[in-house]
């Protein structure tokens, strides 16, 4: 990026220069302040805080265990004393739902993460090396895009049962080809840039090229997709859940909880709203953070 | 800037509100949700109450199954599915009929019959009956629909007792079976055994097509169309050969809407007169709404914890583990979470529906006593705790849940396995669990029927039972024999007792609760009555 | 032209092939014993051997796969349904049709409402509207397909009474499940169009246009949004996979009898020889919409010729930027 001399710039090179650490100008420095300046990026950012900090200290805010019953207290509206009601174990919902932050972002982040190290890695390669590698590649991920997400993860979940980490290997692979071709593409608009074809010039070696300069230069595009992947995987939890594959009782996950709620949609409405408000919050806050991120690492894109 | 900052809070804060109220706004249309569901349920209606219809009318009966049934001549394909079940017993008449309010077996197509001996029933068939294609009705139909439900159906409860039938004469018909038991009468008034004519048969293009065209039988509805994956069309029989019913509705569909939610909304929205299947859960929810009408009945099944006692190498093999485990248990939560508060929890391991019942345990020892369960884990060895695997359907896991809660306090991990249906019948069949819920329905006292998990043939031989314990002795299976060939009332009430003694001596099961179906109602609707197996009658429904 | 439609024809059989082997080897590694399942669990251990050798399942998995293969490019024969015993392209056929028209239909109605939706935030960029309307779309895209189907079964067949709860036995059966997997896909025809319109606008042909004092309606309507649509367009292909697998949940939910809810059941009931034809024509009809949309383009606009035809590698990079598909 060039530089100009403005006289903002010098204003803040004489800021810089009273610090006792020059202030570098680098790629994610100026993206957060462009995210700084996106009121609805800020909104999510904060939210997501939020959960994290809900998931961090549940035990804490939880006023009772998410897992005792109390058939003294089946199927109670919102009170007092339960705020978001019980469900027909008479299980205090604001409880589960609390403990639920931890499962729903827990495991969302491990399906994402995942996804990323098996097809964003694999999209990586693909971009980097190009050619036969690439064709391979991406052929490959043709392959598993031709089949629907919850398709695949239903078919996985078949192979393997119900639990959580089956849940995270079948959310993998039925997103593997989003990341790979998300990655890839990153990794091309880095490849074309001046620098790198310098560096491949001057002969700096492949896993150097990959992990010095790719990646960390191609990161902002890839965070934007890791937030929204983050709401897409639990999407895809609570789609899961309500075929009723993925996750077994009494585990406190948001589309659990949903899915049990849904049964009594007429007539005790507020067992499904809760779990769906937090999952659609949720969402929408990775989903502005990840549109704010876009607007950060990405102005052109915008 | 500072505007559109504004304005997504607001907006984002409108949407969360609206969805609030959305759902807030439904609360009142439906029930009083203040109340709980589970404990105010008193206004739950019971089938088999209302008069009879006298009245024929033009309207159109809408039915909401949950699935798509694959066959509509379930023997010819070898199977028994509750859809078939359901729709065929409007289209195919039986010999006998169970009224199911009295508990009496009936005259139907045949007029008497009697026993010849142990296994030989002879029937004496009605003469002025017309079969669906006009026929009169005599015993080679008879001879034939036996003949299918025998060779189709040989590995199924269905054939599997039937050694054949013969006719005596054009009106008179035997029928033999494998084995002795006297309510073997009442298991050939099954919808399987619905009578066909092999002409029909053959015109509707052969078991194979008449599966998917059923055209056969003179029940008092007839097969129109079957749309795939949308509908099942069935028309009032107006040539049916009894004058004595008048069925109130010329048309009855069948839709298929698998989500339970959905398909009771169908009927709150007035798409549909009747939500099959419910889960009785969700039914008993509705049973204080002004919408619908709910029925919530218990139809014979009892519903067994079994433990796991045919591999040594499991703890649930020791009686004082599996003692401890009944002393664990709170017996009242489970069947209020089983039940929905419907039902209290068994006393026997008999059904209360059947005519040999008496309760074997008093409401005190089946009280909780944690302190016991735990002495007697530790005599068992385990003092430390102990790891257990409790398998189950989807459906059981609310109950297994509680099981889960109450084990906890004893020192018991339980870990509940809730495979999809094809997963849980693979290890179930296979015995990979320690515990599992399972029923049976003990009120026909026919080899399936009663105590199946503990007959030899059962856990030994080819056709094993899915779950009970994979473990019998000889005392349990010739008492069991006795009780399903004794003809004597008061033998049988001995017999059922001292069976009842010995699983409780020894911990064989934990008794549960009665099993519950429901089904949602338009309003409106009267004459529910309900066929083998608790499925809803549908001929007899009425405004 | 001919010898691209050939080589994009070509380049389905790959995919086919890849598809099956796929779902070929899961169905191999569920656990469970299909013989066993169809004949129930009170058959003998004789005549589950027998039905298994009837089905092959005896035979090396290679073998199996091979025979498979061969039946299907024989004899059109993609297996008998484990459950009802018949030909499942037979079963397959009429539900594809139910399932094209409601993609079809979302696919429009998300498309308008999303083109709408991104002119108007387009023309009041970084005004309160194109934060309104940012919102609006993400807020389908954050709520869960089901809970939103659910909702408005609730709204407009128990409360209101104006729309069927289920099936599709009239017309009006198809308005919820199309509104529902439409407006799933709101979000991203609404971003699309956003940022090309913003894009287009910045070109010069607009600014000549604006010198030349047209109105601002001419403009938008007339010469932007004709060239904005293009990569809107071009997004539809992906945009319809997503709808596929949105429609999987939904016909559930509303009980249509599509290739989605046939999908679902035979997964569930572990029907393999369903599943695996349900996955290879879904792949096919994918494939050849997408095909069908590129080569539309062509036809239309023959400058991008170049851009569709010439591998599809770069077309990729010119095809507006990746989108995080939504789930399901």
């Amino acid at each position: 990026m060039a530089k100009m001399q403005t006289p903002a710039m010098e204003k803040i090179q004489k800021k810089n220069a009273r610090r006792k650490k020059a202030y570098k100008s680098t790629p994610g420095r100026e993206s957060w302040k462009r995210y700084k300046r996106n009121p609805t990026a800020i909104i999510g950012l904060v939210v997501v805080c939020i959960l994290i900090l809900i998931a961090v200290f549940a035990p804490l805010i939880a006023p009772f265990n998410y897992q005792t019953q109390d058939y003294g207290a089946m199927m109670q509206a919102p009170s007092a004393a339960h705020w978001f009601g019980t469900d027909q174990f008479g299980r205090d919902i604001f409880s589960r739902i609390i403990y639920g932050t931890r499962y729903s972002l827990v495991i969302a982040l491990f399906c994402t993460i995942a996804a990323f190290f098996t097809g964003g890695l694999l999209g990586i390669i693909a971009g980097y090396f190009g050619g036969i590698v690439d064709t391979v590649i991406m052929r490959l991920m043709d392959i598993f895009q031709s089949i629907p997400m919850i398709m695949m993860a239903m078919c996985i979940v078949a192979v393997l049962g119900n639990g959580i980490p089956q849940l995270v290997a079948a959310i993998m692979f039925a997103s593997m080809p989003t990341m790979a071709r998300n990655n890839r593409a990153a990794i091309l608009r880095v490849r074309g840039c001046d620098y790198i074809e310098s560096s491949e010039a001057i002969g700096v070696s492949q896993p150097r090229m990959i992990i010095k300069h790719m990646i960390p230069n191609a990161a902002g595009v890839m965070i934007i997709f890791f937030a929204g992947f983050l709401a897409v995987s639990i999407m895809m939890m609570s789609s899961m859940s309500y075929i009723g594959v993925g996750l077994a009782a009494p585990t406190p996950e948001w589309g659990l909880i949903l899915n049990d709620g849904k049964a009594y949609l007429t007539s005790a409405p507020y067992m499904m709203l809760f779990p769906a408000m937090m999952i659609m919050i949720t969402c929408f806050a990775f989903n502005l953070m990840g549109d704010g991120l876009r607007d950060a690492f990405d102005p052109k894109m915008k | 800037m500072k505007l559109k900052k504004l304005t997504a809070i607001v907006l984002a804060g409108a949407m969360t509100i609206s969805l609030a109220a959305c759902g807030g706004g439904d609360k009142s249309s439906g029930t009083a949700t203040g109340s709980t569901g589970a404990t105010a349920t008193a206004s739950f209606l019971q089938p088999n109450t209302d008069a009879a219809n006298t009245e024929e009318t033009d309207e159109t009966l809408t039915i909401g199954l949950s699935s798509e049934p694959s066959t509509l001549f379930g023997i010819a394909a070898g199977k028994t599915e509750n859809e078939d079940q359901i729709i065929r017993s409007a289209l195919t008449e039986t010999l006998v009929k169970k009224n199911y309010a009295t508990g009496e077996i009936e005259p139907n197509l045949a007029s008497e019959w009697e026993w010849v001996d142990g296994t030989h029933l002879k029937f004496t068939l009605r003469d002025d009956v017309t079969m669906g294609d006009g026929t009169p009705l005599v015993a080679d139909d008879v001879v034939y629909t036996f003949n299918v439900c025998k060779e189709y159906c040989a590995t199924s409860d269905v054939g599997k007792y039937l050694v054949g039938a013969v006719a005596d004469d054009e009106h008179t018909v035997t029928i033999e079976f494998t084995t002795e038991a006297p309510d073997f009468l009442t298991m050939v008034s099954w919808t399987d055994y619905g009578i066909v004519t092999e002409d029909e048969v053959n015109a509707a293009g052969g078991l194979e097509a008449a599966q998917t065209n059923p055209v056969v039988g003179n029940g008092p509805y007839k097969f129109v169309e079957w749309k795939n994956g949308q509908s099942i069309t069935l028309e009032r029989n107006e040539d049916y050969w009894n004058t004595d019913y008048a069925g109130y509705y010329k048309t009855i569909v069948f839709t298929f809407t698998s989500d339970a939610a959905a398909r009771e909304m169908a009927v709150e929205s007035g798409d549909a007169d009747v939500a099959v299947d419910m889960p009785v859960s969700q039914a008993a929810t509705y049973a204080s709404s002004d919408a619908v009408n709910t029925t919530i009945y218990s139809f014979g099944q009892e519903t067994h914890l079994w433990y796991n006692m045919g591999d040594d190498s499991r703890a649930t093999a020791d009686a004082n583990v599996r003692a401890a485990i009944d002393k664990a248990l709170d017996f009242d939560a489970i069947a209020q979470v089983g039940t929905s508060g419907t039902a209290d929890a068994s006393l026997s391991y008999w059904d209360t529906s059947c005519e040999f019942y008496q309760a074997n345990y008093t409401k005190e020892e089946r009280d909780v006593d944690v302190d016991a369960a735990k002495e007697l884990l530790a005599e068992a060895g385990y003092e430390d705790g102990l790891e257990i695997t409790a398998l189950g359907l989807q459906d059981n896991t609310p109950v297994l849940t509680v099981m889960q809660a109450n084990l906890a306090e004893a020192g018991i991990t339980l870990t509940i396995d809730t495979p999809d249906t094809a997963q849980f019948v693979e290890a179930a069949f296979g015995g990979d669990y320690d515990l599992i819920c399972v029923g049976d329905t003990p009120a026909t006292r026919i080899p399936p029927n009663v105590m199946p998990f503990l007959q030899t043939l059962n856990v030994e031989g080819p056709g094993m039972v899915i779950g009970g314990p994979k473990w019998t002795s000889d005392e349990f299976d010739s008492k069991i024999t006795a009780l399903i060939t004794e003809s004597d009332a008061d033998k049988v009430v001995e017999l059922a007792t001292e069976l009842d003694e010995m699983v409780k001596a020894d911990t064989i099961c934990s008794n549960l609760y009665p099993e519950m179906k429901a089904a949602v109602y338009a309003k409106d609707l009267k004459g529910y009555n309900t066929i083998e197996r608790g499925f809803i009658d549908v001929t007899t429904l009425y405004k | 032209m001919l010898k691209y439609i050939l080589k994009r024809i070509l380049y389905l059989i790959p995919i086919l092939i890849g598809v099956s082997i796929i779902i070929f080897a899961l169905k191999t590694f569920t656990p469970g014993d299909p013989a066993r399942q169809i004949l129930g669990n009170s058959a003998s251990e004789e005549q589950v051997q027998e039905k298994r050798e009837e089905l092959g399942l005896n035979d090396p998995v290679p073998v199996q796969y091979f025979n498979y293969v061969k039946g299907i490019v024989t004899r059109l024969d993609f297996g008998d349904s484990y459950r009802t015993g018949k030909p499942v392209l037979s079963e397959i056929t009429p539900r594809l049709w139910t399932s094209a028209k409601i993609t079809l239909g979302a696919v429009i109605i998300g498309a308008l409402i999303g083109v709408l939706l991104g002119i108007i935030s387009a023309l009041k960029k970084y005004t309160a509207v194109d934060s309104g309307v940012l919102v609006i779309s993400m807020f389908f895209q954050s709520v869960p397909e089901f809970v939103i189907g659910l909702v408005l079964i609730m709204v407009f067949a128990v409360n209101l009474h104006v729309l069927p709860a289920n099936g599709i036995e009239t017309w009006q059966g198809y308005i919820m499940p199309m509104l529902c997997i439409g407006l799933a896909s709101v979000a991203s025809y609404t971003r699309i169009t956003r940022s090309s319109m913003l894009e287009v606008l910045g070109e010069d042909y607009i600014r000549t246009a604006k010198a030349k004092g047209q109105s601002q309606n001419n403009i938008t309507f007339r010469h932007a949004l004709r060239n904005a649509l293009i990569p809107v367009a071009q997004s539809v292909g992906t945009n319809l996979g997503n709808s596929i697998g949105g429609g999987m949940v939904l016909e559930t939910v509303f009980g249509v009898p599509g290739v989605g809810k046939y999908i679902v059941d035979a997964i569930t009931q572990r029907n393999y020889p369903s599943v695996l034809g349900g996955a290879l024509i879904i792949a096919i009809v994918l494939t050849i919409i997408n095909l069908l949309v590129d080569i539309s383009f062509v036809l239309i606009d023959p400058r991008l010729k170049t851009t569709i035809i010439s591998g599809s590698g770069s077309k990729k990079m010119k095809k507006v930027k990746p989108e995080t598909a939504k789930a399901a």
